[in-house]
């Protein structure tokens, strides 16, 4: 996924970071026996015997804290019945912006995350997230775009095609100097 | 068109005959191919301005129970229409009740089977699958249909599904729904598993 060349193994983790750990999408409600999500938007079409829902204008869900999503408009395929809930499917549309806060392992602080796309596609069987049409993911470590960017909730994975990732220019020059603190004689790369 | 007696009490002959004499005056009963057939209660009595107490209709089409109507008074309005008080209508489906609207106050208009209201109302679908609470309807009793240009609430049974808006209209039949502002909803779509706090 990544170039092989000794910074983009320091970048590696990272780049990994920027898309692979702990996407904070929580859910917002509890509902009777299952969880409710929180939508607002400007107008809305629902199908109850298909259970087609179209929320169209201004979408937002939004989970304070963990999770945001805006588009223009979202289509959520709800099933039946609460013991098919894994089965949904989300598509969003139209100036798609995915707001997410995770934890990196290893730190506390929590992390910013922000990935936009033309279109994003959730779907519940496999946990993957599917961001296409110029998609784009920026945080503090940097930002990375490709042509397909998937994102497999499950295994904490994150897929890019034809993927380009600009490191933050701080971020770059902490970890510069860092390199050259290792590889310098005084420095604990010595050792 | 036939009448039929209502729950409430026993009717003399002149009592029956005047409320059929009320209703034909009143061109509630233009015909057979009207599909409505009203079902005047036993207790009801007219007043000097034509207003009916225990007023329930049967609505009918395509010789099939679709709706049946019940007000505790139903009175002649000069655009034709009746003003009804404390309306219950109960919409019916190959014989099985679908949903109850009621409303404390509303205009029906038998001609075009509407009902109109500013008023708050209530639609309770059967079986308790759901509710919808609002203020202000249109209701096509053919179409089955629903709208409301104001604020609502509607929430499925066990708070499955919930909904606020302003504006809606409501396809009964065919269990869709068109929100037309100010959408709040909670849906039951389940986010990834693992950030569930």
């Amino acid at each position: 996924m990544f170039p092989d060349c000794s910074l983009s193994r320091m970048l590696r983790p990272f780049c990994a970071t920027l898309l692979l750990t702990g996407a904070a999408f929580a859910p917002g409600l509890q509902g009777a026996d299952e969880v409710l999500t929180p939508f607002t938007a400007d107008h809305s079409e629902h199908d109850f015997t298909t259970g087609l829902h179209h929320l169209m204008g201004n979408v937002d869900i939004n989970v304070p804290g963990l999770m945001r999503l805006q588009c223009d408009d979202f289509r959520g395929l709800v099933p039946a019945s609460s013991a098919e809930a894994t089965n949904a499917v989300m598509t969003a549309a139209g100036q798609v912006r995915l707001h997410l806060t995770s934890k990196p392992k290893g730190t506390n602080a929590p992390v910013q995350f922000l990935a936009m796309a033309d279109q994003a596609v959730y779907t519940g069987t496999n946990e993957m997230f599917v961001l296409t049409g110029n998609p784009k993911v920026v945080s503090a470590f940097g930002t990375l775009t490709g042509s397909i960017i998937r994102y497999d909730v499950g295994a904490n994975k994150a897929f890019a095609e034809n993927y380009r990732f600009v490191p933050n220019a701080t971020l770059l020059t902490n970890l510069l100097d860092r390199a050259r603190q290792k590889t310098s004689p005084g420095g604990s790369g010595s050792k | 068109m036939l009448f039929t007696h209502g729950s409430r009490g026993t009717a003399g002959r002149r009592g029956v005959f005047a409320v059929v004499v009320a209703a034909l005056a009143a061109g509630w009963v233009n015909g057979a191919e009207k599909p409505a057939t009203a079902l005047p209660a036993a207790s009801r009595t007219n007043s000097a301005d034509g207003e009916i107490r225990g007023w329930s209709l049967a609505y009918h089409k395509d010789g099939e129970l679709k709706a049946k109507l019940y007000g505790a008074s139903a009175r002649p309005l000069p655009n034709g229409a009746r003003e009804i008080r404390e309306l219950k209508v109960e919409t019916y489906r190959d014989g099985e009740l679908q949903a109850t609207l009621t409303t404390p106050l509303c205009q029906y208009r038998q001609g075009d089977d509407i009902v109109d209201s500013t008023n708050t109302f209530t639609i309770q679908l059967a079986e308790n699958r759901g509710r919808l609470e609002g203020e202000g309807f249109h209701f096509l009793m053919g179409a089955k249909e629903v709208s409301s240009p104001g604020p609502f609430s509607a929430n499925s049974s066990g708070g499955r599904l919930q909904l606020r808006g302003v504006g809606f209209h409501f396809r009964l039949e065919a269990g869709q729904m068109i929100v037309s502002n100010q959408v709040q909803a909670l849906l039951p779509i389940r986010l990834p598993k693992r950030f569930t706090p």
